[in-house]
C-alpha cells in the first residue's frame, strides 16, 4: 500500500479475519457497510491495518460478504444502473443452497441488511409458485405432520390449492 | 476494548463463544490443553471442538430470518409454505404476515375497520383468506367459441368450410380497483403476458399488432358477491372502431371456501360514445356459458391448460393456415400485377 495521508479517511484499511484465520483487507468505507464492524469501530480508535475477527464466518463466506460490500460501495459511488445491479445480484446469489444459507446466517450475524434482504428474497423466490411437496423436495425438508394434521392444514389452505 | 453485545440467541448456531473469541483471540484450542485438566469453559456456552462440519439447510435458519423470508410471500405461497412441516406451519400462521396481506389486499380500508372485522373472522389469516375478494395474483380466463363460415360461403359454394373459432377473455384484477382485460384469439399462455397495467403505448412494436389490453375499473359488493366491471372500448389496431364503454357484471363464486376462483357473467353490454349513446347488448350465448376460471399468474403456462384442455385448436390453426395462404396468394397476384 502506498503512503497515504491519515486525513484521508476512506483510505484506512481494515483486515477482516475469518474463522479459519484468513484475512481480507478492505477500505474502511467498504467494511463499515457491515454493521458488526461499524459498531465495533464506534468503541475503538481505528488504526490502519487493524485486524477485526469476524466470529465464526468462514473464509469462503466472508469473501462473498466482502465482494457484496465492495459492489454496494462501488454502486453508491458510480450510480450503477438498476438493470446492471439486478444482473449482478442475480449472478451473486447463483450459489449452492448450503452456501446461500451460510450467507444468510453471516448477513444476519454481521448485520448487513441489504445482503440479508437479497438472500431472503432469493429463498422466497424459490418458495413461490411451488406446491408443498415441491417445496419439501427443493429444500430437503421432512414432512413431520401426522395424517390428521396434514388433512387439517390441507383443508385450511384448500382455497389456494391447484389440485381439485 | 469493550464491545457490547446485544443478546443474540442464534449465535449458538455458530457453535462458538464469540465474546471469549474476541477478548482472547489467541486462546489455545481445547485439544492443546493437558488432558487431565478439566476444560474450564465446558459449562459456559457450546464448545468449539465440534468435529464434523455442520450441514446448512433451510432449517438451520433462525426464526427471525424465516419470518423475514415469509414476509416476502404472497398469500398463495404462504399457504403452501404452511403445509410443508410443523416448524413452517407455526411461522406461516403468524398473524403479522396475514395482517400485512390483509392490509395490502384491502388498501382502501383503514386499519381500524380491518381490525373491527377480526371480530367476524377471528384471525388475520381467516380474514385474509375468507373475506370476499377478487384474487390478484391470478388471471380469470374464459374460453369462447363460435362457428365461422369462410367468405366462399357468400358465393353459395356447396363445399364452403365452417371453422370453429376460439377466443379467450382474460381479466386481471388489482387491489386498487383497476382491472385489465384482454380479448384475443391467441393462446392464453401467449396473451397473458400483455395483461398488465401498461399503457398500450408502452407495448413493443411486435405487440402493437395484436389486440391491446384495455384498462378499466371494477367494484365488488361483498354481501351479494356482485362484481361490476367497466372497460373502455378502443383498439389502437382498428382506429375506425367505434369507441364506448363496455360493462360486464359477474357473480363471484368459489369451488372451496375462500377460493373465489369462478366468475359467472350475468350481464354484458356496451354504451357507445357516438350516436346518442346507444346501448349494445352482447351475446346471450356468453351469459349461460362457462365461467371465468382462475389461473395463478405464477406458473400460468403450466396451469391454464388444465382448466382449458387444448383439444380443439386444430381448427383454429387450420383457419390461420387458410388466411395465411390467401394473403400469400394476394401478395403473389399483386407482385405479378406489378411486373406486367
Amino acid at each position: 500500500m502506498a503512503d497515504v495521508p491519515p486525513s484521508q479517511q476512506s483510505n484506512i484499511m481494515l483486515k477482516l479475519k475469518s474463522k479459519d484465520g484468513e484475512t481480507f483487507e478492505v477500505e474502511k468505507a467498504v467494511a463499515t457497510q457491515i454493521n458488526f464492524v461499524k459498531g465495533m469501530l464506534e468503541d475503538v480508535d481505528e488504526v490502519d491495518g487493524m485486524e477485526i475477527p469476524m466470529g465464526e464466518v468462514e473464509a469462503s463466506i466472508l469473501a462473498k460478504v466482502v465482494e457484496f460490500c465492495k459492489f454496494r460501495h462501488q454502486q453508491e459511488l458510480n450510480q450503477t444502473s438498476p438493470d446492471e445491479v439486478d444482473r449482478w445480484e442475480k449472478a451473486f446469489v447463483q450459489v449452492e443452497k448450503p452456501t446461500l444459507f451460510q450467507l444468510i446466517l453471516a448477513a444476519n450475524f454481521l448485520d448487513v441488511q441489504s445482503l440479508l434482504d437479497l438472500t431472503c428474497k432469493t429463498v422466497a423466490d424459490m418458495i413461490k409458485g411451488k406446491t408443498p411437496e415441491q417445496i419439501r423436495a427443493e429444500f430437503d425438508i421432512e414432512n413431520d405432520f401426522t395424517p390428521e394434521q396434514l388433512a387439517e392444514v390441507r383443508r385450511d389452505n384448500a382455497w389456494c390449492s391447484d389440485d381439485r | 476494548m469493550t464491545i457490547f453485545f446485544h443478546p443474540k440467541p442464534w449465535l449458538g448456531l455458530f457453535q462458538t463463544d464469540f465474546v471469549s473469541l474476541l477478548e482472547e483471540p489467541k486462546r489455545p484450542s481445547p485439544a492443546a490443553l493437558p488432558s487431565d485438566q478439566p476444560e474450564p469453559r465446558s459449562e459456559a456456552g457450546p464448545s468449539t471442538d465440534e468435529p464434523a462440519a455442520p450441514v446448512y439447510t433451510v432449517l438451520s435458519l433462525p426464526s427471525e430470518v424465516l419470518n423475514s423470508i415469509f414476509s416476502r410471500l404472497e398469500p398463495e405461497h404462504l399457504s403452501a409454505a404452511a403445509q410443508v412441516c410443523n416448524k413452517w406451519l407455526s411461522h406461516a400462521y403468524e398473524p403479522r404476515h396475514w395482517r400485512r396481506i390483509a392490509r395490502r389486499t384491502w388498501p382502501g380500508d383503514d386499519a381500524a375497520s380491518l381490525e373491527h372485522m377480526l371480530y367476524e373472522y377471528k384471525t388475520w389469516r381467516l380474514l385474509a383468506t375468507r373475506r370476499p375478494r377478487l384474487r390478484t395474483n391470478a388471471i380469470y380466463v374464459s374460453r369462447h367459441q363460435y362457428a365461422k363460415t369462410s367468405s366462399r360461403a357468400a358465393t353459395a359454394e356447396p363445399q364452403a368450410p365452417v371453422f370453429l373459432v376460439t377466443y379467450y377473455r382474460l381479466l386481471r384484477f388489482y387491489t386498487d380497483g383497476t382491472v385489465v382485460a384482454l380479448t384475443s384469439p391467441e393462446l392464453p399462455h401467449v396473451a397473458y403476458k400483455r395483461v398488465r397495467r401498461w399503457h398500450s403505448s408502452a407495448l413493443s412494436s411486435v405487440d402493437r399488432d395484436k389486440p391491446a389490453p384495455s384498462i378499466g375499473t371494477y367494484e365488488l359488493d361483498e354481501r351479494s358477491l356482485d362484481v361490476r366491471v367497466a372497460l373502455p372500448m378502443s383498439q389502437p389496431k382498428f382506429p375506425a372502431m367505434r369507441t364506448g364503454t363496455m360493462y360486464m357484471r359477474f357473480s363471484l363464486a368459489g369451488t372451496v371456501s375462500g377460493a373465489f376462483d369462478r366468475l359467472f357473467l350475468t350481464e354484458h353490454y356496451a354504451i357507445m360514445d357516438h350516436d346518442g349513446g346507444d346501448v349494445v347488448s352482447y351475446g346471450s350465448h356468453e351469459l349461460h356459458g362457462k365461467p371465468f376460471r382462475l389461473v395463478p399468474v405464477l406458473g400460468f403456462r403450466d396451469k391454464v391448460y388444465r382448466e382449458f384442455p387444448l383439444d380443439d385448436h386444430k381448427d383454429l390453426e387450420q383457419w390461420y393456415e387458410m388466411k395465411r395462404a390467401s394473403r400469400a396468394a394476394k401478395r403473389q397476384r399483386a407482385a405479378n400485377g406489378a411486373q406486367e
